[in-house]
């Protein structure tokens, strides 16, 4: 099966870079997945820890791993991966991208419309930083701008998927964004139709000319949506007239969806609907963001447990065969969460399983199996970690070369990766968190009266709690990175798919599977 | 279980490379067939009795031998924890242990009975005999995380 993953405006990126640390894990059902993020402000800090999540993953695919769970999805980023309705536009205004000065003279009357519509400041504010909060002007300008296959990445987009059709495997589509700001909000609706109707010609063309039976067995395409009602706030931010507000979030919400419910633009049902499936995720405790911005570099907001939940529909959505109603969930107890709460397919324990697997792997790879090979490459001491005499030493590999290329960028992943999930656990402020035990490897660093999660330097990580990276399961003791090594020592990897790097990574990660 | 096999099958391998080279090599190679017809004893002593004094001394060096590497495997599988990577490898400790059959060769070469004869040919067994007995012990069932830190032990050993 093809998955497809759309990341509307910075949630939506956010969400991506959870979905891809769940691809690293190998929650994914088999399949390739396709990434393409929708946001007119290309520098938006949030976009860019996606697109370098994205990077990451691709460099640690490269290495040749074989048969193993980790990294196990293919992800094709798109090219480019990030569409902006505007696109090499500089100094984007939504005056000049409808020609208002123009209209004025030629057609008084659609200028006095737009009069109507849209504020003074609404009109001249530069928007190379996002629609900031209103999707009024962003639905105007995606409307207009958007056509698949007239530009990439729109173009493979339809071709793939066309393809996937055709003979294909079938295709799962999933739009993420939040409703309740300004990209996400005017981007989700507008691109949904079009991809409705883009799957409704595909299908037409392709049933032309085809038996009865092979319609009904031919492989479809579904549409699934991930809507992402607020779950954080900031501080407004000084000086700026146009911008998001947090305040305003619930009502923007509100009426996003009542929108929505009047368009029947969230029909699951029937020849006229537009998704295939709906998921709608909120937090009703807003988390406070750290940095507060209207948009591009600086709209960094830190990862937040949340987007775990969107990831994860996006997994229910692409594992099963039909997702028939709106799904629902909650949490056990409303102030606590658990690894329970979190909705997986195979159940909530092997989701932490996995993730705790990937953690481990992290960890023991930051703190302990990378400085000795850094140390061995600098101080030619091999004998002192048997498993690198087995992995490295008899297939004779270049430990310099590699020490530049492969293990530093899964060292720069399992950075990443363990940066992540400290802030899964930390994002939750006003309910208790029972998830990570983001101590052992990261603190809390405060900067002015700003707080942020920083990973400690390998050699401060708390090693004794190498077994106990996620909170409740089974504890270990605190010899665990000791058996590791141990088992390390003896590891073998009968595997012909891998590279020589590829079974060390491969069996590092075996053996830190929970026993 | 599996880790009770793995630890009970290390040491039978310690203690069997020590009673190989007590039985073939101190006893049948060295006592009865080399050094039985190359010693001449000094006159007081006969050489059963000069043989003997060999064997003890032997002993003792081999069961040297025998108790450092069983140090070591214990000192590598139950104290020796690496934790941190700065802990591995161990390889001044392996040295240090060596000085326990050492000093039973040194005391093997004082106390045993003058000879006229081929008492050179005793020392170089001593000698020998500990060097087999600890390094072939170490270099062949050392714990999995110092399996490689004898020198040379990543050359002989492939499991």
């Amino acid at each position: 099966m093809s998955y497809y993953v759309i990341g509307i405006g910075g949630t939506g990126a956010k969400c991506v870079e959870a979905l891809t640390h769940l691809c690293a894990a190998g929650v994914l059902p088999p399949g390739e997945l396709y990434a393409v993020f929708v946001d007119p402000d290309k520098a938006n800090g949030s976009l860019e820890r996606a697109e370098i999540t994205l990077q990451q993953y691709a460099n640690c695919r490269k290495i040749g791993l074989g048969a193993t769970d980790l990294f196990k999805t293919e992800i094709t980023r798109a090219k480019p991966d990030v569409w902006s309705p505007f696109g090499n536009e500089p100094n984007p205004r939504l005056d000049g991208f409808f020609r208002y000065e123009g209209l004025k003279s030629n057609e008084p009357a659609a200028a006095h419309l737009f009069d109507v519509l849209y504020s003074r400041d609404e009109k001249t504010t530069p928007l190379e930083e996002g629609f900031r909060g209103h999707p009024s002007i962003g639905a105007a300008i995606m409307a207009s701008t958007l056509q698949l296959g007239a530009d990439e990445p729109w173009k493979t987009f339809r071709n793939k998927i066309g393809q996937d059709l055709g003979g294909g495997p079938g295709a799962k589509i999933a739009l993420i964004g939040s409703i309740f700001g300004g990209t996400g909000a005017s981007g989700i609706p507008t691109i949904a139709r079009m991809i409705r109707e883009e799957l409704r010609l595909a299908k037409k063309s392709q049933e032309k000319g085809k038996g009865e039976q092979e319609k009904n067995s031919q492989a479809g395409a579904k549409l699934g949506g991930i809507l992402m009602l607020p779950y954080f706030s900031f501080t407004p931010v000084e000086d700026e007239k146009l911008r998001a507000d947090s305040e305003n979030f619930l009502l923007s919400t509100q009426a996003a969806l009542k929108y929505y419910y009047q368009q029947d633009d969230l029909r699951v049902r029937g020849d006229q609907r537009v998704y295939d499936g709906v998921y709608l995720i909120g937090e009703q405790n807003l988390s406070p963001m750290k940095e507060s911005s209207v948009g591009g570099k600086t709209q960094r907001n830190e990862p937040h447990f949340v987007e775990i939940y969107a990831a994860l529909a996006c997994v229910d959505f692409y594992a099963k065969e039909n997702v028939k109603e709106y799904q629902m969930i909650a949490r056990q107890a409303e102030g606590t969460l658990r690894w329970n709460d979190l909705p997986y397919i195979q159940g909530p324990d092997m989701l932490s399983q996995k993730l705790n697997q990937l953690a481990r792997f992290a960890f023991a790879y930051l703190c302990s199996y990378y400085p000795m090979l850094d140390h061995i490459n600098k101080a030619k001491s091999g004998y002192r970690a048997p498993w690198y005499v087995n992995f490295f030493a008899r297939p004779k590999v270049d430990l310099a070369q590699k020490m530049r290329e492969e293990l530093l960028h899964m060292k720069e992943y399992c950075e990443s990766f363990l940066r992540w999930f400290a802030n899964i656990q930390s994002s939750a402020k006003e309910i208790k968190s029972e998830l990570v035990n983001y101590s052992a490897f990261a603190r809390k660093e405060k900067k002015g009266d700003k707080e942020s999660i920083a990973l400690l330097p390998p050699a401060e990580f708390k090693t004794s709690e190498f077994g106990n990276l996620t909170l409740l399961r089974p504890e270990e003791d605190p010899n665990g990175l000791n058996r590791l090594w141990e088992r390390m020592s003896n590891a073998k990897v009968r595997d012909n798919d891998a590279t020589d790097i590829g079974k060390f990574i491969q069996a590092l990660y075996r053996e830190c599977k929970e026993k | 279980m599996k880790r009770i096999g793995y630890h009970i099958g290390h040491l039978v391998g310690i203690i069997f490379v020590a009673a190989v080279i007590y039985f073939v090599f101190l006893i049948w190679l060295e006592h009865d067939y080399f050094l039985s017809q190359r010693v001449v004893p000094p006159a007081e002593v006969t050489l059963e009795e000069w043989l003997d004094s060999f064997k003890f001394w032997g002993t003792v060096g081999i069961l040297s031998a025998l108790a450092a590497a069983l140090v070591w495997y214990i000192l590598g599988q139950l104290i020796f924890k690496i934790n941190n990577w700065r802990d591995s490898g161990k390889r001044v400790f392996w040295f240090l242990l060596l000085l326990l059959p050492i000093i039973a060769v040194v005391l093997g070469i004082v106390f045993t009975k003058q000879a006229q004869e081929g008492a050179i040919f005793a020392y170089l067994f001593y000698a020998l005999n500990w060097v087999l007995c600890y390094y072939l012990a170490t270099a062949l069932c050392s714990p999995s995380a110092f399996k490689y830190t004898p020198p040379g032990a990543s050359a002989i050993r492939r499991w």
